[in-house]
């Protein structure tokens, strides 16, 4: 009885985890790439993620596009001077 | 201690602290300013207030979301009206716009053999260059391009961007959501206009 009861559990639960439409993987997959979600979320996004070329796609492409925007704006380092400028701002601040 | 040695030992404090943080200062002072002079003076602004107000920083908590949201003031009060703003956003347009979606659409109708997913839609991407990815970023609206540029370039959790921004998580959310979705939409019409398509 107790392995009936734990093997209909199972289905109920592959059930639920079935019933993340690409819709609402799509409208969580920000939040999944920035570990935003919680665990249990997080599991039904991957769930969804591995049955579904579709949304892995959207989101390897999110994931490049968050990577491309830090390389892109970590680039431009602050230049010299500006360093010199503000310790002497600082100094002439006492 | 004498006044001045104690001086000193703050200056030195907080030199310690914050100058390490110069770059990561720069970066986004940058991108908000969108020209390298007024970045420098807004940096330059943000260290002088931080080290006025250097009193209230508490020890031991995160240095970089403190000076961050002296930036973000500053800027907000000072640098905001200057440059004039991109033109507003149609945001009904861009909620369900997937930059991957339009560029696969677009390659198989002209070829339907060739291969679709994420390969291809990255290897596109690829042939943006960052002059193209800095200019799509600098037309996203002020407040929307805030919030993508401390999670991206930043890294910081929706909850340290709602202290460091003074709004709420669920701000935070839809900001960094919709702010991505604009700049996906900016690339595209870059895409179209350049012919990066073209040969793929």
């Amino acid at each position: 009885m107790k392995e009936i009861r734990w093997f209909l559990g199972t289905i109920a639960n592959d059930e639920e985890d079935l019933r993340m439409t690409c819709e609402e993987a799509v409208r969580k997959l920000h939040e999944y790439l920035d570990h935003e979600l919680d665990h249990a979320s997080a599991e039904q996004v991957e769930k969804h993620l591995e049955i579904c070329r579709t949304c892995c796609d959207h989101m390897e492409f999110e994931k490049h596009m968050k990577k491309l925007i830090h390389q892109v704006c970590c680039q431009q380092k602050a230049p010299a001077f500006l360093r010199d400028k503000i310790m002497n701002t600082l100094s002439s601040d006492d | 201690m004498t006044e001045n040695r104690a001086e000193q030992a703050k200056k030195k404090e907080f030199e310690e602290l914050f100058l390490p943080l110069l770059d990561n200062l720069y970066s986004i002072a940058l991108r908000m300013t969108r020209n390298e002079k007024d970045a420098e003076d807004l940096v330059q602004e943000t260290y002088l207030k931080a080290f006025r107000f250097f009193h209230r920083f508490e020890r031991g908590t995160n240095a970089r979301a403190w000076v961050l949201t002296i930036l973000t003031n500053t800027f907000r009060t000072r640098y905001r009206k200057k440059k004039q703003e991109p033109s507003m956003v149609d945001f009904e347009a861009v909620e369900n716009f997937c930059l991957a979606d339009e560029m696969v659409k677009e390659i198989t109708a002209s070829d339907k053999s060739v291969a679709q997913g994420a390969e291809i839609v990255t290897a596109i991407l690829k042939d943006y260059v960052s002059d193209d990815v800095i200019e799509a970023l600098e037309n996203v609206p002020e407040q929307f391009r805030m919030a993508v540029l401390l999670s991206d370039v930043e890294g910081f959790s929706y909850q340290e961007i709602s202290e460091i921004l003074g709004i709420s998580v669920g701000t935070v959310k839809s900001r960094i959501f919709r702010g991505r979705k604009i700049l996906q939409k900016q690339l595209w019409e870059f895409a179209k206009q350049r012919g990066i398509l073209k040969g793929k």
